[in-house]
């Protein structure tokens, strides 16, 4: 299954050499933390992660999404 | 005419009941931009040396920035500046809402008070009529009960600033307060404008500001809105605003608890945004122009009383929750109105609350001297410590100091765990295992406040040479290895002139720094507001020669300020963290003289942490090197 990765600057400004949006083929039981891992994203530096336009957490599954954000750090207000 | 700008500067002289207004100087405007910047020139300029802060010589300054009050997202900041009363050198402060917008459209791009009303007044701003009236009969009422009187008195067109009792009593971490909750907090503006006799300003305005290019400005407006509408980010961030972060910041092992003793607590997800959200709230409110409302506006029910309250924001969840073990989100909301009302900054008012309790629990401060028993999680301890800080009752004169100058007296011990740099109290990051941001908190302008710098991620990024594998998953409390200290300089500097220049615009950072907005259209908007088409760098290069000014300001105003200053509190020096994805960590005094020695060089200051003329002069600051100089308080070389 073909899945379109985006990723927020807010991660590429810590590691430069990521993609800004990259598609992956990728089986729908594996999670977004998996996900994450397969494009080069350290999931530790991951916020949180829109799924189709919906946040989701991390250990769900990619399921059937066509379109993932990684949204990382930021500063609380 | 000067394109984005309102063009005046609205002076009052309080002691002599003096208005005077005064063109924007240009050469102001193109060289500051706006908002902190003209805080930083006018505090250099016109601050009597070693002026006392809560004395009439003291300066209370509101400015916007040329971006301020335009249709645009997200741009209705307003930035506030003083001698700090909780530093004792350069301070600033912003809030959101709409103030800013509503003084330019009376007309002026800054509003400077100085002097001392001779009783208290509630200031009245409506276009060209300027009005200082006797307000004797809401001294002593709460901010958020003052808002109201006046919003029913004057009507719902004004935009009125507030203080609370911690603001007429002194108390150096007093706020401001607007639109019934959002403040101005740090650095303790609201006790200078109570020393000020001033209650309350209100501000009606029914003017326009001029723009170089009005229907390019339009479009570039539109453009932007709709820009943001396409941003998946905003979809997943707008619902819990800030306090989205909780549970990330907890799974980093950067949450304060306990008086920052850890960084980890297990009752997070009972304080979260998804509490926010299933407990509170009502609705979400937002400032002006803003299309991601953060505020989250609700109802708090506990055991002490139910109120209607807008937050917490994650700053206050650390401090006045987990950092003081309170564990219900009703419980924090609930301690966030009683600061509002009282118009304490919760992030100060938690530290120095955690402050206190440890002090009891080791026995340093008693039950007679505090009036009561307090203890970690009660929320009760926490109400009785703020409402006698507020009228500086008991206890409360002692803690209304800020917490470094009530471990000076106490002694004992306690300054190792008063959590603070420069006496201003450290806001919601545990950073022994995280030594960029740990040097982002020590080099702030202001004292340990987090909105100068954020490089958070760096330091998680390069606390292990293969970062894929820190943490293997949401929930699991892997432990991260320890941070590398050096090249961390470099990443905090550019943050420092990053994160203030959206200070300098009089414009929100959320939408940019968080989100993802993309800075060309910051660059397109300013060109066709203000007609003067800088680049991005070229205004990061306005940040940096701010970022000198402030620095120089406090080696003015500060006997002895230097490297000495910088330093973090002895908590994370010496206290390894003992649970949690940090534990084991902490940061020895060594990599904290690596840090600084790093972060001077790159500066362009001395080892003692001060701008050497030629920083200074290289960054067009060539009086300001001459007038330091004089003061012989700038570095060598």
């Amino acid at each position: 299954m073909a899945v379109s990765i985006h990723i927020a600057d807010t991660i590429r400004s810590v590691v430069p050499a990521l993609p800004k949006q990259v598609t992956v083929e990728i089986s729908k039981e594996k999670t977004l933390h998996e996900a994450a891992l397969e494009v080069g994203v350290p999931p530790v530096l991951i916020v949180f992660a829109i799924v189709d336009g919906v946040r989701k957490a991390l250990d769900e599954p990619v399921g059937e999404s066509a379109q993932v954000h990684f949204y990382g750090t930021m500063a609380g207000g | 005419m000067l394109p984005g700008y309102a063009g005046t500067i609205l002076r009052i002289d309080l002691t002599q009941d003096k208005i005077a207004k005064q063109p924007l100087p240009a050469e102001m405007a193109h060289s500051f931009i706006g908002g902190r910047g003209f805080v930083a020139k006018t505090l250099f300029d016109e601050l009597p040396p070693q002026a006392d802060p809560l004395g009439p010589e003291n300066l209370f300054i509101a400015a916007s920035g040329p971006m301020s009050g335009h249709f645009m997202p997200a741009s209705g900041k307003t930035h506030f500046g003083c001698k700090s009363p909780a530093t004792g050198g350069y301070g600033d402060s912003n809030l959101g809402g709409h103030f800013g917008p509503s003084l330019k459209y009376a007309g002026y791009d800054m509003l400077i008070l100085t002097g001392r009303a001779p009783q208290a007044s509630l200031l009245v701003i409506e276009d060209e009529r300027i009005a200082l009236k006797p307000a004797g009969d809401l001294w002593g009422m709460g901010s958020i009960a003052t808002e109201a009187r006046l919003k029913a008195e004057l009507g719902d067109a004004y935009q009125i600033l507030t203080i609370g009792p911690a603001g007429e009593n002194g108390v150096v971490y007093a706020c401001i307060t607007h639109d019934f909750g959002r403040q101005a907090g740090r650095v303790g503006i609201g006790a200078v404008l109570g020393s000020k006799n001033i209650k309350a300003i209100a501000v009606k305005g029914t003017g326009s500001i001029p723009v170089a290019d009005p229907k390019a400005a339009l479009t570039e407006g539109l453009n932007a809105f709709q820009a943001i509408r396409t941003k998946p980010g905003f979809t997943g961030w707008t619902p819990e605003g800030t306090a989205g972060i909780t549970d990330w910041i907890n799974r980093v092992g950067a949450f304060p608890t306990r008086n920052f003793q850890t960084s980890y607590w297990d009752q997070h997800t009972q304080i979260n945004g998804a509490a926010i959200l299933r407990e509170l709230k009502i609705t979400d409110k937002g400032c002006y122009c803003c299309p991601t409302p953060c505020g989250k506006y609700g109802k708090a029910r506990t055991g002490l009383g139910d109120v209607y309250v807008e937050g917490p924001e994650f700053e206050t969840i650390s401090l006045l929750g987990s950092n003081c073990l309170i564990g219900e989100i009703s419980e924090i909301a609930y301690a966030n109105y009683v600061c509002d009302e009282l118009g304490l900054d919760t992030i100060s008012a938690g530290v120095v609350c955690s402050w206190a309790i440890e002090c009891y629990e080791k026995g340093l401060l008693d039950r007679e001297t505090i009036g009561r028993d307090v203890q970690f999680g009660d929320l009760a301890s926490v109400v009785h410590l703020l409402e006698c800080i507020s009228r500086r009752e008991g206890i409360g004169d002692l803690l209304a100091h800020g917490v470094k100058t009530a471990a000076q007296k106490v002694g004992q011990g306690s300054e190792a765990f008063a959590i603070h740099v420069k006496g201003l109290e450290w806001s919601g990051y545990e950073c022994r295992n995280a030594p960029g941001m740990m040097l982002a908190y020590m080099t702030s302008d202001i004292g340990a406040h987090h909105a100068r710098a954020w490089v958070l991620g760096h330091d998680l990024a390069g606390s292990s040479g293969s970062v894929h594998d820190l943490i293997a998953s949401k929930g699991k409390r892997e432990r991260l290895p320890k941070s590398e200290v050096t090249g961390r300089a470099a990443n905090v500097i550019a943050s420092q002139h990053l994160r203030p220049l959206f200070d300098l615009l009089g414009i929100c950072r959320l939408q940019f720094m968080e989100l993802g907005f993309e800075v060309e259209h910051y660059e397109r908007l300013f060109a066709v507001i203000t007609g003067n088409p800088l680049s991005w760098d070229d205004m990061l290069a306005v940040s940096e020669k701010v970022w000198h000014l402030t620095r120089s300001i406090s080696a003015r105003e500060l006997q002895g300020f230097g490297r000495a200053w910088d330093y973090p509190p002895e908590r994370f020096m010496a206290e390894p963290i003992p649970d949690g994805p940090n534990e084991g960590h902490c940061i020895s005094r060594a990599e904290i003289d690596i840090l600084l020695d790093e972060y001077y060089d790159l500066r362009g200051w001395d080892r003692n942490g001060l701008p050497t003329a030629a920083t200074l002069e290289r960054c067009g600051l060539k009086a300001v090197a001459r007038t330091m100089a004089t003061w012989a308080c700038h570095g060598d070389g």
